[in-house]
């Protein structure tokens, strides 16, 4: 989930609302944008948005807009608008099996600080890594209007076609060698893997404003705090996507202080029809009936109090008798379903104020039957005064080693952490980690656990198959195979299993006094006094016996 | 029966042998017939009573050191040298040759003192008192010490002291040691019950062949001191989370719900597809699901399959967009350890046992590529539930989190409330917060949501579904004031009999 940070003064700025400083009640606050506080100090915040899906206010400006409308500042669609502008982009159809589309927009007079463009980063830095897809979707360039000299070119050159400064270095340098020497460059280069021409976006001067999605040029491509007019550019691999993106850095600008002007996208045919954005008209229209919203909720709602919700979330609204017209901006890319609007309605109206109703539904209830039989046998057990343990179903391969029992378990493929990379398929060597972790404790010792296991099965759906098992396990001074077999023949006797043990060979135990269990000739257990071997590899020197049966299949 | 007469029907025998050996004696640190350790624990026992007190002295003993230990299997030098001796006479040369350098000069200087030898043109030659000179005061003492061990310093005969005066001369022979001493003294209340003592022995253990023979009839029963302290035993018991984890089933149980299982190994259609999460959605990569190699077979879930495929593509007929972009199935066979039990829900939602209405849950292990810390672990617990049936909504949910509330965290209504949440597969979505007294804040337990038409339709469900899956560990916590997440899986087993 995003954190972003925010500063306190800025957002009172932007909203028109003083902030308070009690955690909780800036949670009130924040909870119309599904936020919650991490922390705060002094003036600054850390946010945590809740939504993956709304790129939209996982920056300042996007939250304010939301806010606005909660508090009663403003209400509706945001009025955006762009004028009109002789600026152009031409593409060139190279690209097209590359990064096919392009937008951008150039903003006028924007009032910034080192605070706002810290901001902007941010923005810029959530949706590339979020929405963006890693840049893979979308990647954003921000640029300083007074350098450029228009039109300017997007399109596909050799890697060593030409040189320019990257962000953040001090000399010049080819794509090809931005790719293998700036961190940015050694980041993102496999988005480029396997294209022999690289993307580039130039001016009427030859001159580089970035190399998309890579890395922007340090000197066109770097806005300080007394930059007052910007372009903004959004690549892409969808256009849809592209837009979006463009929509939503605009936004910020123009929340501070900025008039937008559109920018033509001279498209060759083979990749798209002549373009001019931002796209801020809105694209999309819904209809909803208050019987619709009414149902979903359990609410009494009419017409006009969902349209109220609704503006405070900034949509456009009309009303005509039960149905309600909504206009969606087209930064709403959440909004795929009438009950995503649904939902921004009950957020707005506030969750604590919806009234909370009680269920009266017959309906057939109980515990699995593997419950049932597993919570029989663990209430028998602690009869015998054994103490039930818990063990994690991950552990390693030296706990497996160490216990002399043969590793085909099944394993992560990208574990974190060794001692949680395979999946146990017995219940034996978990226990004998536990015992030896207790060396120092009161003895005797007397433990069991019921726990799930998996193993490996190709002809099973999931390629595997998961089995309950209990392994009970005395550890003490003189224990003998006799005291662990009539605990078992006692379990056998209460759950009604008739079991036999034959002599086993097991490297975990020690040779004739093991044993398999078997149920009507199918082996389903092990018991048997555990080899000084073992014990001696888990730095132990108190003797254990112990059993293990299966229970019955999970899945 | 006067107090005085109980304690004194109370004793056991050793207490009885050392208070008699008191009542004559005052003052004692041991006693004929019992080994230190009984005495001692005698001592206590009646200290315990008041009818004794305990001093403890600093006491001096010798002991045996190194040399003297090894005089003992070998004899002293000067006895080696006259053994030598009586044999045949050695010259000086010999000697050094026989003996270590300060053993020779010794043995020499007294052979020579006590008149056992005589030295002539560098020749040692026994002498007739020599012949006989079997044992010394030395000797006998480091072979006394030798059978007692030690000896008090104190009490030293005046032949002993004589022996030790001289043995001390030579190194690494006697030492000198420091030990504690435990003294009992009897106190007016023990000279009492002494006086008091019962003549004959009572009655210990009580056996069956005292029963039969009825032997007990002209006999006392030893009384007990029912108040006294005695050793601990552990009994047998559920592990404490997993106790609290039947309690929450039976709850839910009693509450209508019937529990359904599902794998851990967990094909990526239920884990993710079949939740409506876009296939190149971020937390679908390799930091947030754990893989599993190997392919899961859905060739039973044909339809579903396609079902899916569509809502994801375009939303097919459920409303919505959909996702966009190309759907990939073979991606849906990939293998995860399950990342949340909503692929249970997606399951019993998927299958022919569903009954409407209906309300399911499980408890189950899901699994993360979490660092552990006090609060994350990598394999921990959710609480998973559904409810479906006709005519549900957002409100009977909300109604249902605070039921939860007050059930299983044992929190009042006014200590609930509700903000909205975020989960890709259920809208309107909700995060419940409870307030915890003990950390003075309020703490996200419970989210939940309707899932999403675009996750039931495709399953085959018309009909609402009201989800949640909670981070049941948390819940625990809260209820038994656990900092620590990893406590729950605590490998102490005195953690786990309940000692602190």
């Amino acid at each position: 989930m995003p954190i972003i940070d925010l500063n306190l003064r800025d957002m009172e700025k932007l909203i028109g609302i003083k902030m308070p400083v009690d955690k909780e009640k800036l949670n009130d606050i924040f909870q119309y944008v599904g936020g919650e506080v991490e922390d705060v100090y002094g003036d600054e915040l850390k946010l945590e948005i809740k939504c993956r899906n709304r790129p939209d206010i996982w920056y300042a400006e996007g939250i304010a807009k939301e806010l606005k409308g909660a508090f009663g500042k403003e209400n509706g669609l945001l009025k955006l608008k762009a004028e009109k502008s002789n600026y152009k982009v031409i593409v060139n159809k190279n690209i097209k099996k590359i990064r096919p589309y392009i937008g951008c927009v150039v903003l006028k007079g924007c009032k910034l600080s080192d605070n706002i463009i810290k901001q902007i980063m941010q923005q810029q830095d959530k949706i590339d890594g979020t929405y963006g897809r890693k840049r893979k979707k979308t990647s954003i360039g921000i640029y300083n209007f007074d350098l450029l000299e228009f039109p300017l070119y997007y399109k596909a050159i050799d890697p060593e076609e030409v040189e320019f400064v990257p962000l953040d270095m001090d000399r010049k340098m080819t794509p090809k060698k931005a790719l293998l020497t700036h961190p940015k460059g050694r980041e993102y280069a496999h988005l480029l893997k396997g294209h022999v021409k690289y993307p580039i976006f130039m001016d009427s001067k030859k001159q580089v404003l970035s190399f998309p999605p890579i890395i922007n040029s340090n000197d066109l491509g770097k806005i300080k705090y007394n930059t007052k007019n910007i372009l903004i550019e959004v690549t892409g691999t969808e256009y849809e996507a592209v837009q979006n993106v463009l929509v939503m850095m605009a936004i910020s600008f123009i929340a501070r202080g900025g008039k937008a002007y559109e920018v033509h996208i001279d498209y060759p045919k083979e990749i798209f029809k002549k373009d001019t954005t931002p796209k801020f008209e809105v694209k999309e229209k819904k209809k909803i009936s208050t019987d619709y919203v009414n149902s979903i909720l359990g609410t009494d709602f009419k017409a006009n109090e969902i349209k109220r919700e609704l503006e405070k979330a900034r949509f456009g609204v009309k009303v005509k008798g039960k149905e309600i017209k909504v206009e969606i901006p087209s930064y709403r890319t959440d909004i795929i379903h009438d009950s995503d609007l649904v939902e921004d309605i009950a957020i707005m109206y506030g969750y604590n104020k919806l009234p909370l109703s009680d269920l009266e539904l017959a309906s057939e209830a109980g515990l699995s039957e593997i419950t049932k039989f597993s919570d029989k046998i663990r209430e028998f057990l602690i009869g015998f005064k054994a103490q039930e343990v818990l063990n994690f179903t991950l552990t390693s391969d030296s706990a497996i080693e160490k216990s002399g029992v043969e590793n085909k378990n099944i394993r992560i493929e990208n574990p974190i952490n060794e001692n949680y990379s395979i999946l146990r398929k017995e219940l034996f060597p978990g226990i004998l980690e536990f015992l030896s972790k207790n060396t120092k404790k009161e003895f005797p010792q007397v433990i069991f656990e019921v726990g799930d296991c998996v193993e490996k099965d190709s002809k099973r759906e999931t390629n595997s198959k998961q089995i309950k098992k209990v392994c009970f396990a005395i550890c003490k001074d003189k224990v003998t195979f006799t005291e662990i077999k009539q605990i078992l023949e006692s379990l056998a006797n209460y759950i009604g299993k008739e079991l036999k043990v034959e002599e086993k060979e097991k490297k975990s135990f020690i040779s004739g006094r093991c044993g398999k269990i078997l149920e009507n000739g199918k082996e389903i257990g092990i018991i048997g006094e555990i080899h000084p071997e073992i014990l001696k590899n888990w730095g132990m020197s108190v003797p254990i016996a112990l059993f293990e049966i299966e229970i019955g299949e999970v899945f | 029966m006067t107090e005085i007469k109980k304690v004194a029907e109370m004793l056991q025998d050793n207490e009885i042998k050392v208070l008699k050996n008191l009542y004559t004696k005052k003052l004692a640190f041991e006693l004929d017939g019992l080994s230190q350790i009984e005495f001692i624990r005698a001592g206590m026992w009646l200290e315990n009573k008041g009818l004794v007190t305990q001093k403890k002295k600093k006491e001096k003993y010798l002991v045996l050191d190194e040399l003297g230990k090894k005089y003992v299997k070998e004899k002293l030098p000067e006895f080696r040298l006259i053994e030598i001796l009586k044999k045949h006479s050695i010259s000086i040369k010999e000697l050094k040759e026989k003996f270590e350098s300060d053993e020779a000069t010794f043995a020499l200087g007294y052979v020579k003192k006590k008149n056992w030898a005589e030295i002539k043109d560098g020749i040692i030659k026994i002498t007739n008192t020599g012949k006989k000179a079997k044992e010394s005061i030395e000797s006998r003492f480091i072979q006394k010490l030798s059978n007692i061990k030690k000896i008090k310093k104190e009490t030293l005969s005046d032949e002993d002291k004589f022996a030790y005066l001289e043995l001390r001369k030579r190194k690494k022979i006697i030492k000198e040691i420091e030990e504690k001493e435990i003294l009992f003294e009897i106190t007016k209340k023990g000279e009492r019950v002494a006086k008091n003592l019962p003549k004959n022995k009572g009655i210990g253990v009580l056996t069956s062949s005292i029963i039969k023979t009825e032997k007990w009839k002209n006999k006392r029963f030893r009384r007990y001191d029912v108040s006294a302290g005695v050793p601990k035993i552990n009994a047998g018991m559920k592990q404490r989370y997993l106790a609290f984890l039947d309690e929450v089933k039976r709850e839910l149980v009693s509450m209508g719900f019937m529990e359904m299982t599902g794998p851990v190994v967990e094909s990526v259609f239920f884990n993710n597809d079949a939740l409506f999460m876009p296939q190149d959605h971020p937390a679908r990569g390799i930091h947030d699901l754990y893989q599993i190699k190997g392919k899961a077979n859905l060739s039973k879930y044909k339809k579903i399959i396609e079902n899916v495929k569509n809502v994801h593509e375009t939303g097919g007929k459920t409303g919505s967009k959909g996702w966009g972009g190309e759907f990939n199935e073979e991606i849906t066979k990939n293998l995860v350890l399950r990342s949340q039990t909503t692929a249970v829900s997606a399951r019993i939602l998927a299958s022919r046992e569903l009954r409407i209405p209906g309300k399911y849950f499980c408890i189950g292990r899901c699994y993360r590529p979490d660092v552990i810390d006090t609060t994350h672990l990598t394999e921990f617990n959710q609480l998973e539930g559904i409810i479906v049936a006709k005519d549900l909504n957002f409100s009977h949910l909300l109604g249902m989190l605070a039921k939860f509330a007050s059930k299983i965290a044992k929190v009042s209504v006014d200590k609930v409330k509700f903000l909205p949440g975020y989960f890709p597969f259920t809208e309107p979505s909700v995060e419940c917060y409870i307030y915890s007294e003990e950390l003075k804040k309020w703490i996200e337990v419970m989210p939940a949501g309707i899932l999403r038409p675009e996750v039931t339709i495709p399953l085959g469900v018309r009909e609402p579904v009201l989800a949640w899956g909670f981070g049941i560990e948390r819940l625990f916590m809260i209820r038994e004031k656990i900092a620590d997440i990893r406590e729950l899986f605590s490998q102490d087993l005195e953690w786990l009999r309940g000692k602190k």
